[in-house]
């Protein structure tokens, strides 16, 4: 590397000469540090350059091992997680960079460090050093490694049941009825192994724990025991006694809403770990440790893992059941987009079974050959969304009125019709006069030149008296006769069009549909309409009815209109 | 209450206490070189200096600054200027002063640097006032201030000052002594105000109940104030407490030195409150608010008074020692109930919230006072300088020492940086 070392040093005093090996590290340049102010102090700094700079990779900052979690923005190997290195995609020289570098770790560190203005730091991302932590008291042998929680922390300190599964060593926190943990216990796709039971101390806190601020040894966390738990909770835990009188492991959570930070208490049960040797399995058992280990905590409650925290509705969609009829194309993925979303329950009725031809456009794929649409769809759905509890019946919309409604009337907070189907409109149609449930009609036009989500108030019905089914007038294209083909020796019609061009509709019905759940749900007809440039690549001649001429132009238009339309 | 009650609540919390923390004190008497033998003051002040330094740096951390007091005490100075104007009263119907922490020097700063209130009373004339409609007065203050962008508390306005590290509470009020008895009766003010606050009592709104409330925050300022004046310590050196000459209030000096027990007591107790709830050991909700714990130690600090007559404490920091050691033990118990009584306002508890919570609070305080006095007899257990130093700094929460800006040894500006484009304001998602 040819690097003009002297002209730096000139610009930075405090740069010295020598290079020093570093190994497969690289090379460095001690950086001499001025005096600190008492308690302040830094062991050594250097700038360090890979052996891939300035081509590949970035030069960095290098402290000592002593500012690792005492000063923040220090990374677990000392790097100095500060702006630098530009990195070698922009254009500037190699000794542009070191300057750039070089002048950011003395104006927006080390000053800023010596004047105490870095002190606050820690809270900006707790996280980061809790794992810097856990990185440093973690070992092969422990027989936990993370907390997995399915609720809230609970509004005074209780200590719980929780459930160790084995196989990825987490601990998985909350109540066993609900959906979501019975369908994690259940399920192999973690490697769950058998599951054994934990005593769980779990303490509400108010802010996240910073280097400065979390329990550095087992007094500190029994102080935290014993000043945030009741007695006899006190006692239990630290007992800890499964019911044959065996010890269990003991695990403290201390969490705010949105971050947790756990330990596995020392002491304990011995824990048997899986071993292969010579491709043999087998299994060795190690003593517990005598001092506490820092574990991560995941969230994986709805609001986090459906909105990351974001979304102002979702106790609303949680609390909604909505009912689709159609699991075909464009069912089968607004049902998946529904259950993401955090809606709480779906009842999907479709009669169909999947055929091969269905594949290529459907959320299910070959292993799902002659299955219901509904059930399979359910299953798929309920199984990796397990927040969403989802029903499939296996019927026609007719019978699933008359014998299941009938016999037993459910709450349905909105109907989704994605059929397509005139005689299941007209059905539904019926049935709101009775109960007046709001209600969606989703479908597309032949190559999805066009699609639209039609959504009713309870109160206003989809056929107008006299006027018969208003689907034709509300499409964007006069289709000519002939389009629609029959399938090969039986009576079921079809278009052919991509699962990418669905795409575009199916995201329009989807935020259209939660759109009704999150109590937006205006007498409206809202269409995608793709461009003259999309209907000429597919029949020539085709043209878009006046309503919709403004998307003529461009490649595709969402156009809303009050329903009824004109 | 009276004096003598303190006394006898000093005497009962004696009995009780643990008395831990007082044999570390003990202890560290009997640490003495025997070179200083018959030099008593600067044997305990050896004895002794490794903590009170770095108590008194402990201090200087949570120090608001002068600075931001003076500019708090402008802004409302300012609100008061402005309610005169806006709703044409006189100068003289209404007097602005500050109330709280601000107005006992026991103002910290927040842990992590958050702003913190300031609090401030507006005491209007009762002929500008409608005393049947407490909300509307309220009301009507809080239009007056529309420009502050005023957001309504229970019994204040916060004014939120934006870019300062404060915001101001203002709470509307009327002085109580303008108030005929058949006039308090009407405001449903039953309580009765001991003799020598009666000067100072007002009566606030409580929002929540919509109905006027007493209070007297002037006449508490006046009683912590007047009760850190007793010299409890041999040689204590007593400040004079500069009066408050014009009808603005100003807020006190903030900075108290190490000789000044009380509010040093005060400060501490809250900063170690603030680290607890910070480090989970104590919860949000359940946290011993400010003035449950200036009262208590006011309380207890004028208990000693009496003992400390005929045997005065020998140093500041035995006395700090005590006034924690027995802070659990003033909690008063009248029946049933816990009591903090607000000794200006006869009949007013401050813990009443305590009795209305299966006891949750009561525990978090006692909890709490047991992990101060650990944490205090782990720091007076420690010897070595640097020790003590590192553990003072842990338990209070306070950053190492600063360099004064501009003192680096770079030569920051002069060098030709050359900084990359800056990143776009939103990466690709994906």
């Amino acid at each position: 590397m040819d690097l003009d070392i002297a002209c730096l040093c000139a610009d930075f005093e405090f740069l010295e000469p020598l290079q020093l090996e570093r190994g497969d590290e690289g090379v460095a340049y001690r950086l001499k540090l001025p005096s600190m102010p008492m308690g302040r102090g830094i062991e050594w700094a250097e700038l360090r350059l890979p052996r891939g700079f300035p081509s590949r990779d970035s030069a960095r900052i290098v402290l000592s091992k002593d500012a690792i979690l005492r000063i923040p923005h220090v990374e677990s190997d000392g790097k100095l997680c500060i702006e630098g290195d530009p990195g070698p995609f922009h254009d500037l020289s190699a000794e542009q960079r070191l300057i750039y570098l070089l002048d950011a770790f003395e104006t927006c560190f080390l000053e800023p460090w010596r004047r105490g203005e870095l002190d606050q730091d820690f809270n900006e991302e707790p996280l980061n050093y809790w794992h810097i932590r856990i990185k440093r008291e973690r070992a092969e042998s422990d027989a936990v490694r993370k907390v997995w929680t399915f609720d809230e922390p609970p509004k005074r300190a209780i200590v719980r049941d929780g459930r160790l599964l084995t196989g990825p060593r987490c601990v998985v926190l909350g109540d066993e009825k609900d959906a979501p943990v019975q369908a994690l216990l259940g399920t192999s796709a973690v490697g769950v192994g058998s599951d054994r039971r934990v005593v769980v101390a779990d303490i509400p806190i108010s802010e996240p724990l910073t280097p400065l601020t979390w329990p550095r040894d087992e007094r500190d966390i029994e102080r935290i025991l014993k000043g945030r738990l009741r007695n006899e909770d006190y006692e239990r835990f630290k007992q800890a006694q499964g019911r044959r009188g065996r010890t269990r492991l003991r695990i403290v959570v201390l969490r705010t809403r949105t971050t947790g930070f756990a330990f596995l208490m020392g002491g304990g049960p011995a824990s048997t770990l899986p071993l292969m040797i010579g491709g043999v399995a087998l299994s060795k058992t190690y003593p517990a440790k005598r001092t506490p280990t820092a574990l991560s905590v995941e969230r994986l409650d709805p609001s986090w893992t459906v909105a990351r925290d974001q979304c102002e509705h979702l106790t609303q969609r949680r609390d909604s059941h909505v009912l689709v009829f159609g699991a075909g194309a464009l069912g089968s993925f607004v049902i998946e987009y529904l259950a993401r979303a955090g809606v709480g329950t779906i009842s999907i009725v479709d009669p169909d079974t999947m055929e091969p031809a269905n594949i290529g456009r459907h959320l299910l794929g070959f292993d799902w050959i002659g299955s219901n649409k509904a059930i399979a769809v359910a299953h798929r759905v309920g199984k990796s969304f397990p927040s969403c509890k989802v029903h499939g019946l296996q019927q026609s919309a007719q019978t699933w009125l008359e014998r299941c409604f009938r016999r037993s009337p459910l709450k349905i907070d909105l109907v989704v019709d994605l059929t397509g189907e005139v005689s299941v409109r007209q059905l539904l149609d019926r049935q709101r006069q009775e109960t007046p449930w709001p209600m969606v009609v989703g479908w597309m036009e032949p190559y999805v030149a066009a699609a639209h989500c039609c959504k009713l108030p309870s109160d206003v019905p989809w056929s107008r008296k006299g006027q018969g089914d208003c689907m034709e007038r509300l499409q964007a294209v006069s289709w000519p006769d002939g389009f629609i083909q029959n399938e090969p020796g039986c009576s079921s019609t079809f278009q052919s069009y991509t699962a990418a061009a669905a795409a575009y509709a199916v995201a329009m019905l989807a935020e259209e549909t939660l759109g009704c759940i999150d109590g937006r749900c205006d007498a409206e007809v809202v269409s995608w309409v793709r461009g003259q440039r999309y209907l000429d690549q597919h029949v020539v001649g085709l043209t878009l009815r006046d309503w919709a001429l403004p998307a003529g132009e461009v490649d595709a238009m969402v156009i809303r209109r009050a329903f009824p339309c004109p | 209450m009276q004096s003598k009650e303190y006394t006898r609540l000093v005497e009962e919390a004696f009995k009780a206490r643990r008395g831990r923390l007082s044999e570390r004190i003990a202890a560290l008497r009997g640490r003495v070189p025997r070179l200083y033998e018959r030099d008593e003051v600067r044997r305990l002040q050896e004895s002794y200096a490794p903590w009170v330094q770095e108590l008194k740096a402990v201090n200087d951390h949570i120090t608001v600054g002068r600075d931001v007091i003076d500019e708090a005490a402008r802004i409302y100075k300012g609100a008061g200027t402005h309610l005169v104007a806006q709703l044409e009263w006189a100068p003289e119907e209404i007097r602005v002063f500050p109330q709280g922490s601000a107005a006992t020097r026991t103002l910290i700063r927040t842990v992590n640097n958050a702003a913190f209130d300031i609090d401030a009373v507006c005491a209007v004339d009762l002929s500008r006032v409608d005393t049947r409609d407490p909300i509307g007065f309220f009301e009507k203050i809080g239009e007056a201030l529309a420009e502050f962008g005023p957001v309504a508390k229970n019994r204040c306005w916060r004014l939120p000052c934006t870019g300062r590290p404060f915001y101001i509470e203002f709470t509307p009020s009327v002085p109580l002594e303008s108030v005929s008895l058949e006039g308090r009766g009407r405001m449903g003010l039953n309580l009765h105000v001991p003799e020598m606050y009666k000067r100072t009592a007002l009566a606030v709104v409580d929002c929540r109940k919509e109905k006027w409330k007493s209070s007297n925050p002037e006449g508490l300022a006046r009683w912590v104030s007047d009760t850190s004046k007793l010299a409890l310590v041999q040689r204590l050196a007593v400040s004079a407490e500069a009066a408050a000459s014009a009808n603005v209030g100003t807020v006190p000096p903030q900075e108290v030195e190490v000789t000044e027990v009380l509010p040093l007591a005060i400060r501490l107790c809250k900063r170690h409150r603030d680290m607890s709830v910070r480090r989970g050991h104590i919860a949000e909700e359940h946290k011993p608010i400010s003035v449950i714990l200036t009262t208590l130690l006011t309380m207890c600090y004028m208990g000693l008074a009496i003992r400390a007559q005929q045997r005065p404490y020998d140093h500041a920091l035995a006395l700090l020692a005590e006034l924690i050691e027995l802070l659990p033990h003033m909690v008063e118990r009248r029946g049933n109930e816990y009591w903090v009584a607000n000794p200006t306002v006869i009949g007013e508890n401050f813990a009443e919230r305590w009795n209305e919570d299966d006891g949750e609070r009561y525990e978090a305080f006692h909890n709490w006072c047991s992990l101060l006095s650990e944490e205090l007899e782990m720091i007076l257990e420690k010897t070595d300088p640097q020790e003590i130093r590192q553990e003072v700094r842990r338990v209070f929460g306070c950053p190492e020492d600063t360099a004064p800006k501009g003192d680096g040894n770079g030569n920051g500006g002069q060098r030709k940086v050359i900084a990359p484009p800056p990143a776009p304001a939103t990466r690709g998602l994906a």
